[in-house]
């Protein structure tokens, strides 16, 4: 799978939000086994990915190592994990607080 | 008087008497209220609610019995009490509350209705009991609103014999083998169990961290890897301090590579007598409950030493106070060694729901094997519409091969409300597959799943799975 940087949370506005959603695609990615370019903002990640709630928390795990930040869960709310884009809004907004 | 031996022999355990008309509620949600206020793994709210495990409530339908009640959120599809009352199944009356919510439990809807002690005062008069699939402090109310006794244990007895923490201290004081662990009750004695992960993570052993009161496949964190423990040590450490709180309710065990899992029930009568009622292969999937397999495949040195479990554990949890239905979780590894206790479920079990149909269909050496079927659909579908499709499928009244739809209210548990966006949406149809072999019972079961694909929708509106499972 190819490497990519993962980009710090405060990169979350454009252009670098750009780098975000790759850098939270490849966590998806890596997480699931995945091949990277299936995944696309627009995937859903419990009925295209078919997270559930345990996949949900390992999820943050990996983005945590990742991303070298740190996220409270019961923060989320469903519509966080719509879709990858939902889920990189998420991870940004979580960065600025 | 209940008709069939079965509900006869759990009302004399758990009543005292044969004859005890029972109120069943189907609150398949009671691990949701007995895990509120304790701290295990992160909590994560990123899954919906789910509709679907609300609507399994219908499996109640198989613990009452004629002369008996069922509290519903709705009423059954006319043409599925029909469908049932052809096999013989004996139907209860349906007791429909006033009005239901999504983020409420059945008891929860039955206590916010004005009329609920109007409507099961026919029913206490005549001295019937409260039977929930779980009891919480919910259920207890209701007991007391509707002046029906419960048939099992309060919910205090029933939290805590639920409790991970509870089989694993249990399992330990009898002797029984289970894999190698530790509950963690605090702070210091998950960081304990930290400690020893990792020695067990670098000698190349895997663990498992689970919620003591985690619902069925979900409160489970399984590592294979030092850096994904320290993560999840430093996440279950914040979430303490937010809450402001050393207590714990974990558990910390080696995660064994195993070949079988198993479910196996008694029941533990109000004079403390232990009966073994069934054993049954579990089908999961990733964790989740998927099914049953009917009989089970085992040794007879392995089914003995359930026996001999259930009948040690039993016997204890008689003498802690409880009362009711139990089942347990088991394991048999790769290497063909049993553990008899991964967890006890201090409830009714899928079990619970489908001893009567075994003892109608399936109790003479037939193989069954129970499954939830996905299926998409567009809009509602009605039993009738449903049944023309599978008709031929089914089994008929004295058959001994054929399908038996075991809840169909799951079917349609998801279908927008009226006025919403039409769109696909996933269902779920609960159905048990009889037949002479495994192999034909399997053969029915892909047979009917052919037969619900025809009703799914294109692969672009919606998948056929639930992404929502229990």
């Amino acid at each position: 799978m190819e490497h990519i940087p993962a980009p710090t949370v405060s990169q979350a506005t454009t252009p670098a939000g750009d780098a975000l959603t790759h850098a939270v695609i490849h966590s998806v990615a890596t997480l699931l086994n995945q091949d990277a370019t299936t995944i696309s903002p627009q995937t859903r990640l419990f009925e295209d990915l078919a997270l559930d709630s345990t996949g949900v928390l390992e999820l943050l795990m990996q983005l945590e190592n990742d991303l070298g930040a740190e996220f409270d869960p019961e923060t989320l709310e469903p519509a966080d994990f719509e879709n990858v884009e939902s889920l990189v809004a998420y991870v940004a907004k979580q960065g600025d607080a | 008087m209940p008709a069939h031996e079965i509900t006869r022999r759990l009302r004399r355990m758990l009543t005292g008497s044969p004859d005890t008309p029972c109120v069943a509620v189907g609150n398949f949600e009671v691990e949701e209220q007995w895990a509120k206020g304790e701290l295990g793994l992160p909590k994560v709210r990123a899954v919906r609610s789910n509709a679907t495990v609300g609507r399994m409530e219908e499996f109640t339908l198989f613990l009452a019995d004629s002369g008996d009640a069922v509290v519903l959120r709705e009423s059954p599809d006319d043409d599925y009490l029909s469908y049932l009352d052809e096999l013989g199944v004996g139907l209860p009356d349906v007791v429909v509350v006033a009005r239901s919510a999504a983020d409420r439990t059945v008891t929860e809807d039955a206590l916010d209705d004005p009329g609920i002690v109007t409507k099961m005062e026919r029913y206490a008069r005549r001295g019937a009991h409260l039977w929930p699939h779980g009891v919480s402090a919910s259920e207890e109310r209701l007991a007391t609103v509707a002046h029906l006794p419960l048939a099992v244990s309060g919910a205090g007895v029933s939290k805590e014999v639920n409790s991970k923490i509870y089989s694993r201290l249990v399992v330990g004081q009898l002797g029984l083998r289970q894999p190698e662990g530790t509950v963690c009750r605090n702070l210091d004695e998950f960081d304990a169990a930290v400690r020893t992960a990792r020695e067990w993570l670098a000698a190349g052993r895997s663990v498992v961290l689970k919620d003591a009161f985690g619902v069925s496949g979900k409160g489970i964190l399984v590592v294979h890897e030092a850096a994904r423990l320290e993560l999840a040590s430093r996440m279950i450490h914040r979430q303490a301090d937010r809450h402001g709180t050393g207590r714990l309710a974990l558990v910390m065990e080696e995660w064994l590579p195993k070949r079988q899992d198993l479910n196996y029930q008694f029941t533990v009568g109000r004079d403390g007598s232990v009966r073994f009622d069934v054993v049954k292969e579990a089908l999961t999937r990733a964790g989740v409950h998927q099914g049953h397999r009917m009989p089970a495949e085992l040794s007879s040195a392995h089914l003995a030493e359930l026996r001999k479990t259930a009948k040690a554990v039993g016997l204890r949890l008689a003498d802690d106070g409880y009362t009711g239905v139990a089942g347990i979780d088991a394991i048999i590894t790769v290497d063909d060694v049993l553990h008899p206790v991964i967890e006890i479920n201090a409830r009714n079990n899928m079990s619970t729901y489908q001893e009567r149909l075994r003892e109608l269909f399936f109790s003479d050496g037939e193989a069954a094997v129970a499954l939830r079927h996905p299926l998409t659909l567009h809009s509602r579908i009605s039993f009738g519409d449903l049944r023309r499709r599978i008709d031929d499928l089914l089994l008929s009244p004295g058959g001994r091969a054929g399908v038996i739809v075991h809840n169909f209210a799951t079917v349609n548990a998801e279908a927008p409300t009226a006025g919403a966006e039409p769109s696909g949406f996933p269902g779920r149809l609960h159905a048990i597959a009889v037949a002479a072999t495994p192999q034909q019972a399997d053969a029915l079961s892909q047979a009917l799943q052919a037969r619900l694909d025809e009703l799914t929708a294109p692969q672009d509106q919606v998948t056929g799975r639930s992404a929502t499972a229990e």
